[in-house]
């Protein structure tokens, strides 16, 4: 099963450090990195497909376009079929995404940084989640 | 008998059998009479035959017409008067022909001279006769010519006779021949000829097309041309049937073979043959015989084998047994089943032919089986059921033997078929239909609740008895009527409600509705109801709630009483003996001091008085010996928790009441009523200092806000005495920031009754401002009062600290959202490239590990940063100096 993987997030260092990462966890599929929400949402809008899976890793505080913006962009576009979305937070500190726990495509909640342990569990889950649809 | 002679049938039948009456004339007759003429020099000549009405003249010769009627006939006398020659040489001298109009008329006939026409058979047909209108006689040769010219018509006519009737005859062979070409043909039959000696073969037209060969193929088709179309397994046998057949002396033969047609397939042939000829040595020389299709009835009877063979099968896999047996009880033929079983208990099974009693069997079965067969030869078909008990196997078994007659063709009987079936599993199951049957029967007969089934429209399906002594209706009123005809109109909303949720699935107990009995009366009634999706019916269950009914509102009714006598009420009611041992407890004990009677029983009443109250209670309760009923003033009694309730109590003497034998004790727990007082002394007391020294201030003021009291507490809070503030508006004194919010509450009062006013500024005596937080109670309509209470507490260090508390929750905030946003942010890149660093440190290429170390760098100095910016944040957090 293939996925495309997008990487949206300001700190070229975090950047640097999840393409580490999924390229060690194994998830495969393509990776896009993209410094804010704008330019993600534009990417999609072009080339969004029902027929892709997409990962989404999304930060929250972002210049021009931020998290909580994208994922009001986002909703419109795909389904919990097709996509999940992986919030990032720089903090155990909740209270700035309680208003995005309720959303559906919130597959989970990801804190700083993310290591290896995490993003395996992470793939078990995209994995479970996807074949399940796959199935079903 | 004159004239009898012309219509005589013998007669008329030779004259019509020679078919020459009313016939065209032919030169041969003609010849005849102008003959006749001739020789007897006559000018006319006539050949006049006579039927039953008139005469016709097949020639006639020297006049012009060919018949007259019979009253005008010479020729008749011949036949009346039996006569071979008739002559009148002057007719009109002849009374008999004188009126003849020939006599009297022109030709004006004088002369007849007429010769019998006689039939080999003896009848006279008329006569050959010669007329002339001179008087005449004739000569002897004359005559005699006339005569052998009369026989030679005769013979005329017989001869004509004769080729009619060959005529007739080649007509009818030819017809006849046609139509057996017909009948071959249509029976599809084909005939053949074999010229043995030159060995060449001749066939009819069916015989071409059943053999598919044409004309010009025939011509030099040998019998090796015919062996070689023939089929080759049939071959041998047709070889040696045609060698049996032409042996001298063979008589006919058939043969019945596959033959080759033009398209590739093969028919089925039957032939007949014969040898038509033998020569002197005995050597056949011509045979023949027919050939005829029999494809379609040959695959017929492969049919007819085959399902034969799956009859047998079919009879031969089945565990029933069926046999067949002849008059003398011998077997005729049987299945497998039948043998098997046979086998298994005399070791052989019978052959056909044989008797069908064994040794093996008890006497009583044979002469039962007997008398079965004997039965069946008697009256014909019958069937009976067996119980069979296998006492070694311990089980019951059933079967059902059928037997019929067998008959030949001419429907004489000729045997006996036996069939018998297994039928224990129907048995019993039927068994356990029946007694299930019946044991539901019994419950619904003996069912007091209406047992009913309902379809899903509404209509009764069924209903037991029951109905008949609850709504009055019997069973067959009601079956087939719908169930909300006899709903009660209040309830048909609800009931419809319900019906509709139990057709979805659910299972509802214990619904209530009303019905209306058959006499008017309401019955209330309780439901079961299931709804069976596969038959589509309710089955319910309907008690008569009448008594229940009744019995619910005895039950709330005496509830009720017993609540308010006996759980509600305060009171304890108890039994003790004379020496205070507890025999009896109301249940009130448990609210009222939590213990529950049982934990009185076998317990003395003053072990839980108060050591205090003891003797007091004690001497009370002594007097009870002597008086009827005696009251203990409040004593205290000692509850589960071991705190000490005030009660009274009421001892009434009922030790001579046999019902009761014992001291009645009322008690009624005081303690709420005691504390309430003692409360309110307390808060009265409160009251004063709260008035007098408290922090509280009371004032009185009119709807607009201006003074008419105030207590004398405002002069150490407000350091502004009563009287100052009598007579003044009360917003003269609140902070401007804050008067538009005291004003909107503070009218609110004039609609509601009281308003909480939030804390606001109001101007202290010396200037400075304080907090103060408000109550205030209209009155207005208080006759002693007459105005609104305002009840004020000065907060302000209590505003203060929270003002102080929400500036440092603030910071506190800040410094959480720093935390989390900015020193999170390096501190998490920093955790990530060191695990990146140390688990991947040899894979990581020179470059990578120095931009690694880059970031490392970078995030630390963003961390240095960020606290410095923390620190200065935290330093002057909090000062509430600052706030107020």
């Amino acid at each position: 099963m293939n996925y495309e993987i997008l990487l949206i997030e300001d700190d070229p260092i975090f950047t640097f450090l999840l393409e580490k990462g999924i390229k060690h966890a194994d998830l495969k599929g393509d990776t896009i990195s993209f410094l804010n929400g704008k330019l993600a949402i534009e990417y999609l809008n072009k080339e969004y497909s029902d027929q892709k899976n997409y990962i989404i890793f999304l930060d929250l505080n972002m210049p021009v376009m931020n998290g909580w913006e994208f994922m009001d962009e986002l909703e419109s576009l795909a389904s919990t079929d097709n996509c999940m979305v992986f919030v990032l937070t720089s903090s155990a500190y909740r209270d700035d995404i309680e208003k995005l726990k309720k959303k559906p495509l919130v597959a989970d909640f990801v804190t700083k940084p993310i290591t290896e342990y995490l993003l395996k569990g992470i793939k078990e889950n995209i994995e479970g989640n996807f074949e399940q649809n796959q199935t079903t | 008998m004159k004239g009898g002679n012309i219509i005589d049938t013998n007669r008329l039948e030779t004259l019509m059998s020679f078919d020459v009456m009313d016939t065209d004339p032919e030169a041969i007759y003609d010849e005849i009479t102008s003959l006749a003429a001739s020789i007897c020099d006559t000018p006319t000549s006539l050949i006049s035959l006579i039927d039953d009405k008139k005469q016709f003249f097949k020639s006639h010769h020297g006049i012009d017409y060919n018949e007259t009627p019979l009253s005008e006939s010479f020729c008749k006398y011949l036949i009346e008067d039996d006569l071979d020659l008739f002559i009148v040489e002057n007719a009109q001298n002849d009374n008999r022909f004188a009126h003849f109009s020939v006599v009297k008329n022109d030709p004006g006939i004088k002369f007849y001279a007429g010769a019998s026409l006689t039939s080999p058979n003896g009848n006279r047909l008329g006569s050959l006769c010669v007329l002339d209108n001179k008087v005449r006689e004739l000569d002897d040769t004359q005559i005699k010519g006339l005569k052998t010219l009369a026989k030679q018509v005769v013979h005329l006519f017989e001869l004509r006779k004769a080729k009619k009737l060959e005529l007739e005859q080649k007509i009818d062979l030819e017809r006849k021949g046609k139509l057996l070409d017909n009948i071959v043909s249509a029976t599809g039959i084909g005939i053949w000829e074999r010229d043995l000696a030159n060995d060449s073969l001749t066939l009819s037209e069916q015989g071409l097309e059943i053999f598919s060969l044409d004309k010009d193929s025939l011509k030099d088709f040998k019998t090796d041309h015919w062996f070689s179309r023939i089929h080759k397994d049939d071959l041998p046998l047709v070889k040696k049937k045609m060698h049996d057949c032409l042996t001298y002396p063979s008589v006919s033969c058939n043969v019945q073979y596959r033959f080759l047609q033009k398209d590739g397939s093969y028919k089925w042939i039957y032939e007949e043959g014969k040898v038509l000829k033998w020569s002197p040595k005995k050597e056949p020389l011509l045979m023949y015989g027919t050939i005829q299709d029999v494809t379609e009835k040959k695959s017929f009877s492969t049919e007819l084998q085959r399902i034969k063979n799956n009859q047998d099968a079919m009879i031969n896999s089945t565990r029933d047994l069926m046999w067949s047996i002849d008059l003398n009880f011998n077997l005729i033929t049987a299945n497998t089943a039948f043998h098997d079983l046979v086998e298994k208990i005399q070791g052989t099974p019978f052959k056909e032919g044989d008797p069908v009693f064994s040794d093996e069997v008890p006497l009583q079965v044979t002469k039962k089986w007997k008398s079965y067969y004997q039965r069946a030869l008697d009256n014909g078909r019958f069937s009976v059921k067996q119980k069979i008990q296998n006492p070694k196997k311990f089980w019951t078994t059933y079967g059902l033997t059928s037997f019929d007659l067998m008959y030949n063709k001419e429907g004489e009987t000729i045997g006996i078929t036996c069939f018998l079936k297994d039928i224990t599993s129907e048995v019993l199951s039927q068994q356990v239909l029946i007694n299930a049957k019946e044991e539901m029967q019994k419950i619904m007969d003996t069912s007091l609740d209406i047992i009913c089934t309902i379809d899903e429209d509404g209509y009764f399906l069924t209903v037991n008895q029951a109905s008949k002594e609850i709504w009055g209706y019997s069973p067959k009123e009601i079956i087939g009527t719908n169930y909300m005809d006899l709903v009660y109109e209040e309830d048909k909303i609800v009931t419809e409600k319900s019906a509709s949720s139990v057709s979805s699935g659910e299972k509802i107990v214990n619904f209530e509705n009303r019905y209306i009995h058959k006499n008017g009366h309401v019955v209330p009634m309780l439901w079961s109801s299931n709804w069976d999706e596969k038959e589509g019916v309710f089955y319910c269950i309907a008690r008569d709630n009448t008594e229940k009914k009744k019995s619910d509102l005895k039950l709330e009714n005496s509830e009720r009483r017993f609540k308010t006598l006996v759980q509600e009420s305060s009171d304890i009611i108890s039994i003790l003996d004379i020496e205070g041992n507890f025999k009896y407890v109301s249940p009130s004990s448990t609210k009222v001091i939590h213990m529950s009677p049982e934990e009185f029983m076998g317990k003395n009443a003053f072990d839980f008085i108060h050591p205090d109250d003891l003797d007091r209670v004690k001497a009370k309760f002594d007097l009870i010996a002597n008086h009827v009923s005696v009251i203990i003033e409040s004593f205290r009694f000692r509850n589960k928790f071991g705190e000490w309730r005030w009660f009274i109590a009421n001892v009434s003497n009922q030790l001579e009441e046999p019902s009761i034998q014992g001291v009645v004790i009322t008690s009624r727990d005081i303690h709420e009523t005691r504390n309430a007082k003692e409360q309110l002394i307390q808060s009265e007391r409160r009251y004063k200092t709260l008035v007098q020294e408290g922090s509280d201030m009371i004032c009185i003021v009119d709807e607009k806000a201006n003074f008419s009291y105030a207590s004398p507490t405002t002069s150490k809070i407000l350091n502004i005495t009563p009287e100052e503030f009598v007579g003044t508006n009360a917003f003269v004194h609140v902070h401007k920031d804050d008067y538009d919010m005291v004003y909107e509450e503070f009218i609110k009062v004039l609609k509601i009754p009281q308003v909480n006013i939030k804390p606001f500024r109001f101007r202290h005596g010396s200037g400075h401002w304080i907090w103060l937080e408000t109550i205030i109670t209209n009155k207005l309509e208080e006759p002693t009062i007459n105005g609104i209470v305002v009840n004020a507490k000065d907060v302000t260090i209590k505003v203060q600290h929270l003002k102080a508390i929400e500036e440092q929750n603030a910071q506190l905030r800040k410094i959480a959202w720093t935390q989390s946003h900015i020193v999170r942010a390096p501190v998490a890149r920093l955790m990530g490239l060191v695990d990146l660093l140390r688990d991947d440190n040899e894979k990581l290429k020179a470059e990578e590990r120095e931009q690694i170390l880059n970031f490392i760098v970078n995030s630390a100095d963003e961390i240095d940063h960020v606290i410095k910016d923390i620190v200065e944040n935290t330093i002057n957090a909090i000062d509430i100096d600052d706030i107020i």
